[in-house]
């Protein structure tokens, strides 16, 4: 019986662990990934990359 | 013409266009003008330029005008002065005065219409649509030089070759842009100086856009001579941001380190609200290729700062203090809230490169494993069909070891023979600049 209920102790502090785990990753909306693909062939890409350009237009 | 140096000045006067011009302006017709003088279909011969009148004519007609020939040469001289600075502050990216220098001259508009000047009077103000970012007026005013470029002169003709060149450099593509810009500067026509300047320094950007940084530091030390003469000192600050990014790419710490220090200095004094905090970022992001993390994380933090929130070049400070974090081990809350900050400023920009960072960033703190899955699916791709060879080429050793794991033999064969083509395109890009 001791055994039976260290066991399921275990197991139910194994699966709070995990759960915590999982609810801390943080998620992705996966609304706005899609917004993204399909903007993907479409959409701007940054003119500079890493390092920025001297404006070459009124900066507004 | 206004565009050749200044030693020795022509004025010519249109006289049929003037006298057109003002009769118009008074309401008078053909007819009433004509009378007494001439005849009306002589008038209208005069009123076009096809025929020049004789001097007691000429008198008689702008005498009836109320008009002095003297005047209307003045008149010419001062719209000469007028477009001249205009165009050089459009250079000299001298904002408040353009503006004023825009108001006075669409005042005069239809007078310069009646000049010589009307050519370049079309070319100035497109030049200065695509400035302001008036897309509606650039296009409008784009159709009307394709109407009049048959009547633009040899030296007109050259400057619309400037235009098309910056055309082609604002639409991104560069190649056509460093081909138009040579075909410019190969022109022996006489321009000002200023217009040779420019065109070395966008040979100099557009050659940095494209990777070819030591073609673009060749021409960036051009411009910068001219600037220097010219005393256009926003160019110069604008000139060297280009060297300072070219001597980073080519890994020239040394010169990079002798450019930064006066340079951050003095846009600190000058140029605090406009490039200061950009000229920040380049130098931070220099340091951190050269590994010298802290210093180049008190640098971004400065810009950060005094950027815009969620503007793009904040976005482009973030993602280099992000990724420094991560590299130091410094995922502390602030940095948790920034890459959330980073990941919702990349979906209101709706800016894929910015995304692609954000998702393998949040990956990546969690674990190293999905964050390389994420790159070699997603990340790396779109940078190497982007051309952002420098970053793809960043995330090459992550993947290999990643592979290597696995013990995935043909994958890494595979991404060894990229890292090394991406070197080689960095090598023959150099060579084919020169």
């Amino acid at each position: 019986m001791k055994k039976a209920f260290k066991t399921l102790l275990t197991v139910s502090f194994g699966a709070a662990i995990l759960f915590a785990g999982i609810a801390s990753v943080p998620s992705v909306n996966g609304d706005s990934v899609e917004k993204m693909r399909v903007n993907v062939e479409q959409g701007e890409t940054p003119d500079s990359g890493k390092v920025i350009y001297p404006p070459d237009k009124r900066v507004s | 013409m206004l565009y050749y140096s200044k030693t020795e000045r022509t004025i010519t006067v249109n006289v049929g266009s003037i006298i057109k011009y003002y009769r118009t302006k008074k309401g008078l017709t053909q007819t009433d003008l004509a009378e007494g003088i001439c005849s009306t279909s002589h008038l209208s011969k005069i009123e076009t330029n096809m025929y020049t009148a004789n001097e007691e004519t000429l008198n008689m007609l702008l005498e009836r005008l109320d008009l002095r020939l003297e005047d209307e040469k003045n008149r010419m001289r001062e719209i000469e002065d007028l477009l001249q600075e205009f165009i050089e502050s459009l250079f000299a990216y001298d904002e408040e005065q353009i503006d004023y220098l825009y108001v006075q001259i669409s005042e005069i508009k239809d007078y310069i219409e009646t000049s010589d000047y009307v050519n370049l009077y079309h070319i100035y103000m497109y030049r200065y649509f695509v400035w302001g970012r008036m897309p509606e007026k650039e296009k409008e005013m784009l159709g009307i030089l394709q109407r009049i470029k048959t009547t633009f002169t040899a030296t007109e003709q050259n400057l619309y070759l400037f235009i098309q060149a910056l055309n082609s450099s604002f639409s991104g593509d560069y190649k056509a842009s460093i081909k138009l810009f040579k075909e410019f500067l190969d022109n022996p026509l006489p321009v000002s100086k200023f217009w040779i300047g420019e065109a070395y320094y966008q040979l100099a950007l557009s050659y940095s856009h494209i990777n070819q940084h030591e073609a673009s530091v060749i021409y960036a030390k051009k411009a910068s001579e001219v600037f220097e003469k010219e005393s256009n000192w926003k160019r110069l600050i604008h000139t060297q941001m280009i060297l300072g990014i070219c001597y980073m790419e080519l890994r020239l710490f040394t010169e990079a380190t002798a450019l930064y220090k006066p340079l951050v200095r003095n846009s600190r004094i000058f140029f605090r609200d406009s490039v200061y905090p950009h000229i920040l970022s380049n130098y931070a992001r220099c340091l951190l290729t050269s590994k010298e993390y802290v210093k180049a994380r008190k640098l971004m933090e400065e810009a950060l700062e005094l950027l815009g929130k969620g503007s793009e070049q904040y976005m482009v400070v973030l993602l280099n203090w992000l990724e420094s974090g991560l590299k130091i081990d410094l995922i502390t809350e602030e940095w948790e809230r920034n890459l959330d900050d980073f990941h919702d400023f990349s979906l209101n920009l709706e800016n894929k490169y910015y995304f692609y960072y954000a998702v393998y960033l949040k990956k990546t703190q969690f674990s190293q494993v999905d964050g390389i899955k994420y790159a070699i699916k997603w990340l790396y791709p779109y940078l190497i069909k982007n051309s952002y060879y420098q970053e793809a080429e960043e995330l090459l050793p992550g993947i290999i070891d990643y592979y290597s794991e696995k013990e995935d033999s043909e994958k890494v064969i595979y991404y060894y023979d990229q890292w090394r083509e991406l070197i080689q395109k960095e090598r023959s890009y150099n060579e084919e600049g020169f």
